[in-house]
């Protein structure tokens, strides 16, 4: 039988309608993810307790903080972003745009002046170290100083967190250890290992953590001071 | 029928009477650089509209003409067919030239944007980063090159060159009511040009997606007489003084600490370059590329929100105790 | 050892003079030796070797030299020796014919890390040694047997300066004035240190290292005045170069490299002979806005002085960014060469070797200050080996460049406008950010490094060590945070076309030739030593120490060292009245911390090293029977004899 007309204007109105909106610049772009945020990183009181040398009588407690993991290892959306980072807060000028060395230490090896463990390096980007490396401290967001442990830890430099035991002693893990090694150690049975509760690492893609999105009040120029 | 053929032309014009005014339209233009596309865009859109006129009345026309019925008792045979070919060639040849004069005037149009009538004194370096724009004013004398971010003056009646840099990924670069789109490309510069030819205030938008805050890339084109672009440019160039209230001093301690790894403010010591340049920051009508508008309020807002307000955008939420929020807020707020 | 002698030798030359200059030496050194008993004694005594008399005076290019301030001939009391900067010494006991025969008559070492760049300086029968941070300066007494160190000074500069230096942890040397030795330490102080006790006559603060200044380079006296600059180039700080009262260190006058005409002492006496030279504040105008401020220009290098024009000669380094796209303008007054007043430190002339210079092309290289015939007259000349890889022969009272060639293989400029003093540059070699542009030659540390030249008023000729090495490079756009690299080159280095990285060469000023070269496998980055016995003395980074044939270039005697050789040889006269040679073996600086590149240091290449040798004919010297004391009474630093290398026969 014979064709109906409807459809045919349907289908010039659905190629012509989003065609002409879209020109009409009245979207907004309502992106409402959660923004990414410094949860999930390690508090700062726990990051602060990580000894700068040896422990005097090693006591386990404090030296436990040296466990901490890195939220984003292996998080290939830090370590991009720790390589950019690395680059434009000048990091590159001193260590090399290879992190190899160059007036500063290589940082692709495992030997490290003040420790290679993350929360170590952590503190070392963060805090400065004394031959010339400066504290970037409150210059960056400390969600940053982890982007660039990752792409420290992807250069294969550091030391694993698995082994901050072996660590303070410039072992490696799985070491062959002479049975007579521990002669001078003051327990004759290792201490127990305490860590600190597991961190699960920030998902890949920044917003996708859960948070109401308090932009709405702000858009209309009433922030609160 | 007519009542048809009236609601579908209201339907399709509808719209545009309703855009031609946003800030993105691109029904009304105001620059040499766009006229002309704008007048083929309307003129292809009109001879469209026509055909598709003429082409819907045949084509109803001959869904709705009744036949004869046929002498064949099955009813389903085709005979060959031997009148009708005159609507063949007419519509053929109505086409054909109609579509040669279509070509003709996009050439001709493509001709007249290709560049300016007059060589553009003043050249703009646009750099595009997620999620916002750096603008570098050229200058045959270096001490006239100063960088400004998220809003480019320009002198009415005059072109402007514009270079396109990308300092990350693929943007593009539109200010729809001035010019055409040009994307942005990392690892090479692209060129085009544009001209205000009244004065006014124009939205532009990063128009190739660019990432998660895309959306939030805007800038602002604002067109001034000459004798006030050039007072804004020499304002432009000063360097920022030093602060002398205790609150703006301490304001500037604060942001050396937190924020000048990535801000310049020029007279002031470091000079970050991962975020925009801030040395006139409270002549500018927005922040966070078109975000907000540029009140105190928002300022401290975004300072220490940032991440709410623009959730990805490379500026962290800061840290800042209130005094010290209050303080760098009122820092910045002297910049004029 | 790769040794291809390029023997153009002076046969085409068109200035070949024969000037009994010997004899003149001679006459002057005796003069100016009256007052030091010992080495006017040797000159009074007969040559122990037979004169090399054939060559004598033998002079390719005409070249003469004032060689004020006239030290005594057997003493070494400025790293270049006189305010020429010739690092000539008339002291011939070594020469030619009994070069073969020199070894190691004892060595120091000082056991710091760290590229050796200094030469020891010799004043009174004292050996005076500075090391690498952490800076500490030695003094060995010369006239007992093992030189016993006779006291030691530890200034203790901050550790942060490690961090800054760009290119390793070097001191370029110490200066001698007045009873008073005076060295700059890496954190930016400069210190004066009694000759006679080693204690700190004063120390002054003269620049703030936690913003990346540093000091590395030598200081140089002028009478009662001490020049001083910075280092920092690559971090973004503000260069200058500061006159300091001797007696005191109070800062008399000190002129920056970017900045108002009144901060770069720029006044009406300024008389540059370019055009492009002219002009109001272009330390200033030739920046984009507020760039200048931290737009380096540091002095890291050499200062010669003309005493009868009264006027300094100095470079200023490369711009910063590195990264040109950032700095658009000719960048002055970074990449030039200054004449400023010695009194008032006011500009005289200026000229810009590299115009806003995109390569990291320093002008901080030495500027030899000859009288050269040219075109049938005496001209007051300095020749300056640039890092751009051109040697500029230039009128030293009005700047204007008498002649502008290429010494080492480059590809960044096609040739020179002599009309405007400018480099024509390569469109295709500039670099643009984050595109990696691939051989460029040189790369940024030159066709030639600080690494001093020498020159011979003997031959004529000129002896520089430089590099044939070229590289990739990528710019990536930097921020300025002080305390951080201000710098953005990510750069891959590797030989020039031959494959060898460094060459030893002879250069006429006049003709601007080479008179000769050796190619060298790894790079040449010492300083040259030139020395009335018609010998050249340099060594490579792999640890050949040479002594070559001034007038022909054949190497006549090598020795292998402990290290990489990156100092400065020096020579002296001992208390015996041997003629001694002496150089470090510690390589480091730019030759291995910028490396980025496995051709420079390939397997073999050596560590790092801290010894000074010291060499005689047959490596005699002063010896001590066992049991014989040969330490010192001094209060401080009383060394074990076995700590050091006796007598070695």
């Amino acid at each position: 039988m014979k064709e109906h007309p409807i459809p045919f204007v349907l289908g010039i109105l659905f190629v012509w309608l989003p065609l002409l909106c879209s020109s009409c610049g009245r979207f907004q772009g309502g992106s409402t993810t959660a923004p990414e945020s410094t949860r999930g990183l390690p508090a700062e009181d726990a990051v602060a307790r990580v000894p700068v040398g040896q422990v005097a009588g090693a006591p386990t407690l404090s030296v436990v903080s040296l466990s901490i993991a890195n939220p984003h290892q292996d998080n290939p959306q830090a370590i991009k972003q720790g390589h950019e980072l690395f680059i434009k807060m000048n990091c590159a000028g001193c260590h090399g745009y290879n992190g190899k060395g160059n007036m500063g230490p290589d940082l692709s090896d495992t030997y490290w002046r003040y420790g290679g463990l993350p929360v170590q390096i952590y503190m070392s980007i963060r805090d400065g170290r004394s031959n010339g490396m400066p504290a970037w401290g409150v210059a960056l967001p400390s969600d940053d100083f982890w982007k660039l442990v990752s792409f420290v830890q992807s250069l294969g430099g550091s030391v694993p967190v698995a082994d901050y035991r072996h660590a303070r002693q410039g072992d490696r893990a799985g070491e062959q250890v002479s049975p007579n090694a521990q002669g001078n150690a003051q327990q004759d049975s290792p201490p127990p290992i305490v860590t600190l509760p597991t961190i699960a690492p920030l998902p890949s893609t920044p917003g996708s953590v859960e948070r109401p999105n308090p932009s709405t009040p702000l858009k209309s120029g009433a922030p609160p001071l | 029928m007519r009542t048809c053929f009236v609601s579908l032309s209201g339907s399709l014009l509808s719209p545009l009477a309703l855009c031609a005014e946003g800030p993105m339209s691109y029904e009304r233009t105001f620059g040499p650089a766009v006229d002309p596309i704008t007048q083929l865009g309307w003129g292809l859109g009109i001879i469209s509209l026509v055909v598709i006129v003429v082409i819907t009345v045949l084509l109803l026309g001959a869904l709705f003409r009744s036949r004869a019925p046929s002498a064949d008792p099955r009813g389903l045979a085709v005979s060959s067919e031997t009148g009708g070919m005159s609507w063949i060639y007419i519509g053929v040849g109505i086409s054909s030239v109609v579509l040669a004069a279509c070509m003709v005037w996009t050439l001709t149009t493509i001709n007249a944007v290709a560049r300016p009538l007059s060589s553009p004194a003043l050249t703009v370096q646009v750099t595009a980063s997620q999620w916002w724009w750096a603008a570098r004013y050229e200058s045959a004398a270096p001490a006239r090159i100063f960088t400004t971010a998220n809003e480019i003056h320009i002198p009415v009646g005059q072109p402007v060159r514009f270079e396109l840099i990308s300092g990350d990924v693929i943007h593009s670069f539109w200010i729809p009511q001035l010019a055409g789109k040009m994307d942005v490309i990392p690892g090479q510069t692209n060129r085009m040009w544009l001209e205000a030819s009244r004065a006014g205030v124009y939205r532009g938008q990063c128009a190739g997606f660019c990432g998660v805050q895309h959306a939030h890339m805007a800038l602002v084109v604002v067109a001034d007489p000459p004798e006030t672009f050039a007072s804004w440019q020499d304002d432009q160039i000063e360097s920022t003084r030093p602060p002398v209230t205790a609150d703006t001093i301490r304001g500037h301690e604060v942001f050396q600490t937190h924020c000048a790894a990535c801000h310049t403010i020029r007279g002031t010591t470091p000079a970050g370059i991962r975020g925009p340049n801030l040395t006139h920051l409270m002549s500018r009508g927005t922040l966070a590329a078109g975000l907000l508008p540029n009140t105190r309020g928002n300022l401290a807002g975004w300072i220490a929100n940032a991440q709410s307000l623009k959730p990805g955008a490379r500026m962290p939420d800061q840290n800042l105790s209130g005094p010290e929020l209050l303080a760098v807020t009122a820092y910045l707020s002297t910049l004029h | 050892m790769q040794e291809k002698n390029q023997v153009e030798s002076g046969k085409a030359m068109p200035f070949l003079v024969r000037e009994p200059k010997s004899a003149i030496i001679a006459t002057i050194c005796c003069a100016v030796l009256a007052g030091t008993l010992s080495s006017c004694d040797h000159a009074q005594k007969p040559a122990p070797e037979p004169r090399i008399e054939a060559a004598a005076g033998r002079n390719l290019t005409g070249a003469t030299f004032d060689h004020s301030p006239g030290d005594p001939a057997g003493e070494w009391r400025s790293q270049a020796r006189d305010y020429a900067n010739t690092r000539y010494s008339t002291l011939d006991q070594i020469n030619v014919s009994n070069a073969k025969t020199l070894r190691i008559a004892w060595t120091f070492s000082d056991g710091t890390q760290g590229g050796h760049e200094a030469a020891p300086l010799v004043v009174d029968n004292t050996m005076y040694v500075v090391t690498p941070f952490p800076d500490v300066l030695y003094a060995l007494d010369l006239t007992k047997p093992g030189q016993p160190i006779k006291w030691s000074f530890a200034p203790n500069p901050n550790p942060i300066a490690k961090g800054k230096a760009c290119c390793d942890t070097v001191n370029r040397g110490l200066a001698y004035s007045g009873g008073k030795l005076i060295y700059n330490l890496l954190d930016a102080h400069t210190v004066a240190v009694d000759a006679k006790t080693g204690k700190e006559a004063w120390r002054i603060k003269m620049g703030n290292v936690e913003s990346g200044e540093t000091m590395t380079m030598a200081p140089f006296v002028i009478g009662n005045k001490v020049l001083v600059g910075n280092s920092g180039g690559e971090m973004g700080v503000w260069g200058w170069i500061a006159a300091l009262d001797v007696a005191t260190g109070k800062e008399l006058w000190r002129a920056y490299s970017t900045g108002s005409d009144e901060k770069v002492r720029i006044g009406a006496d300024f008389k540059p002979f370019y055009d492009q030279f002219k002009g109001k504040d272009l330390g200033i105008s030739t920046w984009p806005a507020g760039m200048w401020k931290h737009g380096a220009g540091t002095v890291w290098g050499w200062i010669s002085y003309d005493p009868q024009l009264n006027l300094v000669y100095y470079g200023t380094s490369n711009p910063g960014p590195r990264v040109p796209e950032q700095r658009p303008g000719a960048n002055l007054w970074t990449s030039a060469i200054f004449a400023r007043d010695a009194d008032t430190g006011m500009a005289r002339w200026a000229y810009q070797t590299t115009p806003h210079d995109q390569w990291d092309y320093d002008g901080v290289n030495e500027n030899l200050l000859m009288d050269l015939p040219i075109n049938g007259q005496t001209r007051k000349v300095l020749v300056h080996f640039d890092r751009n890889a051109y040697a500029y022969t230039m009128d030293r009272a009005t700047g204007e460049v008498l002649l502008a060639t290429p010494f080492a293989y480059q590809n960044w400029s096609s040739g020179f406008d002599m009309k405007t003093g400018v480099p024509l540059i390569n469109k295709d070699k500039e670099p643009h950010a984050e595109i990696k542009l691939t051989n460029l030659c040189p790369p940024d540390i030159g066709g030639k490094d600080w690494q001093p030249s020498a020159a011979s008023p003997r031959t004529g000729l000129v002896y520089a060590a430089i590099f044939n090495i070229c590289m990739d490079v990528t710019d990536h756009k930097a921020s300025y945070i002080p305390s951080t690299p201000y710098d953005g080159m990510e750069m891959h280095r590797y030989p020039a076309p031959g494959g060898n990285l460094g060459e030893f060469m002879a250069w006429n000023p006049v003709t601007g030739k080479k008179a000769w070269s050796i190619k060298e496998t790894y790079m040449t980055m010492s300083g040259v030593l030139a020395t009335a016995g018609d010998l050249a003395f340099y060594g490579t980074a792999d640890g050949w120490f040479r002594a070559v044939d001034a007038r022909d270039g054949k190497v006549l005697w090598s020795q292998m060292l402990g290290s990489g050789i990156i100092g400065q040889p020096m020579t002296f006269l001992g208390p015996d009245h041997r003629q001694y040679i002496a150089i470090s073996a510690g390589v480091g600086g730019a030759a291995t911390v910028r490396a980025d590149v496995m051709a420079q240091r390939p397997a073999g290449f050596p560590p790092g090293g801290n010894t000074l040798y010291v060499f005689s004919i047959g490596g005699d010297t002063l010896t001590a029977e066992p049991g014989q004391s040969t330490g010192s009474s001094s209060a401080s630093g009383v060394p074990s004899p076995t700590s050091k290398n006796g007598a070695m026969r």
